[in-house]
């Protein structure tokens, strides 16, 4: 999946994907906020993790495996699905960045265009 | 027989018995009289050694300069998380993160996922440097304040282990003259 919004975007250029600065400055921020928290999230999940409480009895240790093998350690992991997470958070920023140039691309030359035009008919 | 006949001694003996409903809130009644506490207080069979760390916050660990030489946001949030007690600084790009663990020794940390684990000594403490403990961008030192108590420190910018373990190294010599 890395890669392909932030592809998709720059492959569809002008004709493609665009979204006007407002709205993408607005979902930027929000996409912020997400990636700050995440990125909490991993740090305390990976504090948690090296600590799995191994007490003495049997029990205490199975569980504890249990937990940190939850938390952590394959690919089904909270850490793991976190981060990968974190990831696509990242892309979508950037695809909104190239969208919102895409958008003032658009504008700028429907404005030339349209000068362009006021030009030919004043002439 | 009368109502009052009835209710009377009914009040009588659920007041002998203490049936008087508890307290929102308030702990779970004591009916011991009350006696200062050195002079009826034994010793906790297996009271742990004090490691002098109850009295240090995990944000008092990085001032906010330091903090900010670090490249994270001065702002640091705290929380106390199963009994660990930490300190966040971190942006959507990354940061670092306090903990103070009274409870386990280094030796007793599960560091079987990292990619290596160094032992190195900085300043006046024994330290264990363990890197990507959850994948690649991660990068902790944990030093030994005793035998059963850490802190550590943990850098995190997802999928950069070099600048990650740039910044723990650095917070950690921030971080050691303050430990007791």
């Amino acid at each position: 999946m890395a890669g392909n919004l932030v592809r998709a975007a720059q492959l569809g250029g002008v004709a493609g994907f665009a979204v006007d600065t407002d709205s993408a400055r607005e979902m930027i921020f929000s996409i912020g906020e997400v990636r700050t928290q995440l990125q909490d999230r991993l740090r305390r999940i990976n504090d948690l993790k090296v600590r799995a409480r191994l007490g003495d009895l049997p029990e205490a240790q199975s569980i504890a495996e249990l937990d940190a093998k939850v938390a952590s350690s394959d690919h089904q992991s909270l850490d793991y699905v976190l981060a990968r997470f974190a990831e696509v958070l990242e892309e979508a920023d950037q695809a909104l960045e190239i969208g919102m140039r895409n958008y003032e691309q658009i504008e700028t030359e429907a404005e030339r265009n349209i000068r362009r035009a006021g030009g030919e008919i004043s002439t | 027989m009368s109502l009052r006949s009835i209710l009377v001694p009914l009040f009588v003996v659920l007041t002998a018995a203490g049936c008087s409903a508890p307290e929102a809130g308030a702990p779970a009644a004591a009916s011991a009289p009350s006696v200062p506490p050195s002079s009826q207080a034994s010793p906790l069979p297996s009271a742990a050694p004090s490691t002098g760390l109850a009295t240090i916050e995990a944000c008092d660990l990085l001032t906010a300069q330091e903090v900010n030489s670090l490249g994270a946001p001065p702002q640091g949030r705290a929380e106390e998380v199963l009994g660990l007690r930490r300190c966040d600084w971190g942006g959507m790009e990354g940061g670092v993160s306090t903990a103070i663990d009274e409870e386990l020794g280094i030796d007793e940390l599960v560091l079987s996922d990292a990619s290596s684990v160094t032992e190195i000594t900085i300043g006046r403490h024994q330290a264990k440097r363990a890197v990507e403990t959850s994948g690649p961008g991660y990068c902790n030192v944990f030093f030994a304040v005793g035998d059963s108590a850490n802190v550590s420190v943990l850098a995190l910018y997802l999928n950069d282990t070099p600048r990650a373990c740039a910044v723990a190294d650095q917070a950690a010599v921030l971080i050691e003259p303050k430990l007791p």
